[in-house]
């Protein structure tokens, strides 16, 4: 029986690298069909038998069983940013471990992807503002709007990451970029004659609303994870509500683009 | 000039790749392309017209273009499809519809807020049925694929 055991992976161990994985690949960006397959592939991969897995954007439970004991663990976790060059790294991984990576390695290279260091803050800051700029042009503005498309996206994204410091919840971080995604348009167009108010708005709200998640709610929906679905529906609601809100605050202040949003 | 959004799409899909921590520079220009290409189909079948049905059509088919194209490049270049499908979908958010949908509430023009909000809503729900319409029959093969083999 001892000799048996020694063959065997420690099963905390598997748990605690599978967790680990599935918290990752939610938290980066990955669609919970593909969580549940890559950490049903893992656990059988390093021996497990009868794993059942149900993951939410927000919790994970893990069951498995290993010589006929049971095994389980739930992992809480908060989903809010899009990591894609993780989200690969993490896949690849999932693959290595299909062809028989070892767990030492296994785990090395996951902390290693952990570690991964992101884009420098001054990056990150001009690629917002670029997605801006070029918005405002796509939806038909001309080049002054886009500059301050630019600026306007810089400020909202500095105003998402002071809420992100704080810890405020959705609906308020939503509220204060929407805030500031209209007054700063609007203040440009009392000094400078001419300025597009609402490409510029069109431009930059681009950056707040959650394009993929639309797209998600529906393949949630058929690949037979409406609770997934219901959470990430009930989420963008909330943001968009919070937008609203905050647009219409600083839009309300301002009767002159009202009269313009009614002519529109 | 008609097709000049396509390459502002580009650009700012490029960009947005970086927002979304993308570091490999040929899957980056890819899923820019993506959503140009979105863009370009959009527009390709603009002499559909633009009342609500046509819109939701056009944006149907540019979501089918952002979908097959990701799943292509995916399948290439052995990464999940998240990867391209993420950036190459933002040009399809209609941004303008949720904005002016927004405006007419906030100035009160309640006939105006409803045709723009279900105008919003149309194009999105195309977008969303789109993507998954591809996705599912991906999904169909794959397992059509894997009983096959197994027998």
């Amino acid at each position: 029986m001892e000799n048996e055991n020694k063959n065997l992976i420690d099963a905390d161990r598997v748990m605690r690298l599978a967790g680990e994985m599935g918290v990752r690949l939610i938290k980066n960006g990955a669609e919970i069909y593909r969580v549940e397959e890559s950490l049903i592939i893992i656990c059988e991969s390093y021996g497990m038998e009868k794993v059942k897995i149900f993951a939410l954007p927000t919790l994970i439970i893990l069951r498995f069983e290993q010589n006929g004991t049971v095994y389980t663990d739930q992992f809480r976790l908060h989903s809010d940013t899009v990591n894609l060059d993780r989200l690969e790294k993490l896949n690849n991984l999932c693959r290595d471990i299909k062809d028989h990576l070892s767990i030492d390695e296994a785990e090395k290279t996951l902390a290693e992807i952990i570690g991964t260091k992101k884009y420098p803050t001054l990056i990150s800051y001009i690629a917002y503002g670029f997605v801006g700029m070029f918005y405002t042009l796509f939806w038909g503005g001309r080049w002054i709007d886009a500059l301050l498309g630019f600026v306007c996206a810089v400020v909202v994204r500095a105003v998402v990451l002071f809420a992100k410091k704080f810890k405020t919840n959705v609906l308020f971080k939503n509220i204060l970029a929407g805030f500031f995604l209209g007054l700063l348009p609007y203040l440009s167009a009392l000094l400078i004659s001419g300025v597009m108010i609402d490409k510029i708005i069109i431009g930059v709200i681009m950056l707040l609303v959650p394009g993929i998640g639309i797209a998600n709610v529906m393949r949630d929906i058929l690949a037979g994870d409406t609770y997934t679905a219901l959470l990430r529906f009930t989420n963008i609601l909330i943001i968009g509500i919070g937008l609203a809100i905050g647009i219409s605050v600083s839009l309300a202040f301002l009767p002159k683009v009202i009269a313009a949003g009614g002519a529109l | 000039m008609y097709y000049l959004p396509c390459l502002y799409a580009f650009l700012a899909c490029f960009a947005f790749s970086v927002v979304f921590e993308e570091k490999r520079v040929h899957i980056m220009l890819l899923s820019a392309f993506t959503g140009s290409a979105a863009w370009f189909v959009y527009l390709a079948f603009g002499f559909l017209g633009a009342n609500i049905k046509m819109q939701t059509v056009r944006y149907l088919f540019a979501a089918l273009t952002v979908a097959v194209l990701s799943e292509i490049f995916a399948r290439f270049f052995k990464t999940p499809t998240t990867v391209f499908l993420t950036v190459g979908i933002i040009p399809l958010v209609p941004g303008a519809g949720i904005y002016y949908t927004m405006a007419n509430l906030i100035s009160g023009n309640l006939h105006m807020f409803s045709v723009k909000g279900l105008e919003t809503v149309a194009c999105a729900g195309a977008v969303a049925v789109g993507c998954s319409l591809v996705s599912s029959f991906v999904r169909i093969t794959a397992e059509f694929k894997k009983n096959k083999q197994s027998k």
